[in-house]
């Protein structure tokens, strides 16, 4: 059976493509429409990031990230314990004052009162 | 997604367990002292430092005070009382009524006196420094500090409400 399709064995064809040089021939108004397609994507309104959008990312892919996870839970340990050492010194205050004004009734029944 | 809401919730339940430990170890004095029998006197205790020994004094010193001051109390609001009706009744300024103006001011000097000695007696229980500072705050802090007198000119006046035990 004759081979339709021999390698190389057909060189008037071989140099024919070669010489084939294809000029296609652009659509009308081709460069305007380059540029108005630029301008409409420029002006396209970008797709808006929601802030629960931004959080989800950043606990996703920020947060996991050892020394920011390490820092953030040190900061909130730290808020924590502030908060503790503060609330407890203010009730300590309270507490202190509250019995020291009643050992002073307990022994001294003419306390005096500031009046406005 | 599921490790950083897990750290998350990890910063949240420390941050509040660090403020509930904290808190906790902060009052923990406090809290005593009003769980004690007598919280005044463990207020006392707390800030003049006392020792046990000088506690069990001070507390023996504060029990055999506190009747005869109350005692003292009762004599003088029987006499507001006798005053109050002799000056309801009166027009004029009666011998009742001096006698017991006179014998009010008698009492509530002698109720301070009591004081005073009772306060002195408590000093000299204490450590000679903190003996002075209780002193000191004595003298701040009950009748001994005399109240200025007022005309109605200060707009910031004191007035001294009736002897009345807790």
């Amino acid at each position: 059976m004759k081979n339709n399709h021999p390698n190389g064995d057909d060189a008037p064809l071989k140099a024919l493509l070669q010489e084939w040089q294809p000029k296609p021939s652009l659509p009308p108004r081709f460069q305007e429409q380059v540029w108005r397609r630029i301008e409409r994507a420029e002006s396209a309104p970008v797709p808006a990031i929601t802030l629960a959008q931004l959080f989800a990312n950043w606990l996703a892919n920020k947060l996991p990230r050892p020394a920011l996870a390490t820092a953030y839970l040190g900061v909130l340990l730290l808020i924590g314990a502030s908060a503790g050492w503060s609330q407890a010194r203010h009730e300590t205050a309270r507490v202190t004052g509250e019995l020291s004004t009643r050992y002073a009734q307990t022994v001294d029944p003419y306390q005096t009162t500031a009046q406005p | 997604m599921k490790r950083g809401l897990l750290i998350l919730a990890l910063g949240v339940v420390g941050a509040v367990a660090a403020y509930c430990c904290v808190y906790l170890m902060g009052t923990a004095k406090p809290r005593a002292m009003l769980q004690s029998p007598q919280p005044e006197l463990a207020w006392l205790k707390h800030e003049f430092n006392l020792g046990e020994a000088e506690f069990q004094r001070i507390s023996q010193l504060h029990a055999g005070y506190l009747p005869q001051c109350k005692e003292r109390c009762l004599r003088i609001d029987d006499l507001n009382d006798k005053l109050s009706k002799a000056l309801t009744a009166a027009s004029d300024l009666t011998p009742e009524i001096e006698g017991y103006l006179k014998e009010r001011a008698q009492m509530r000097a002698m109720c301070q006196t009591e004081m005073l000695k009772h306060f002195f007696e408590v000093s000299r229980t204490m450590p000679t420094e903190q003996g002075k500072r209780y002193l000191a705050w004595v003298r701040e802090h009950t009748c001994l500090r005399e109240q200025a007198m007022d005309h109605g000119d200060d707009n910031h006046a004191t007035t001294t409400t009736p002897a009345r035990h807790p």
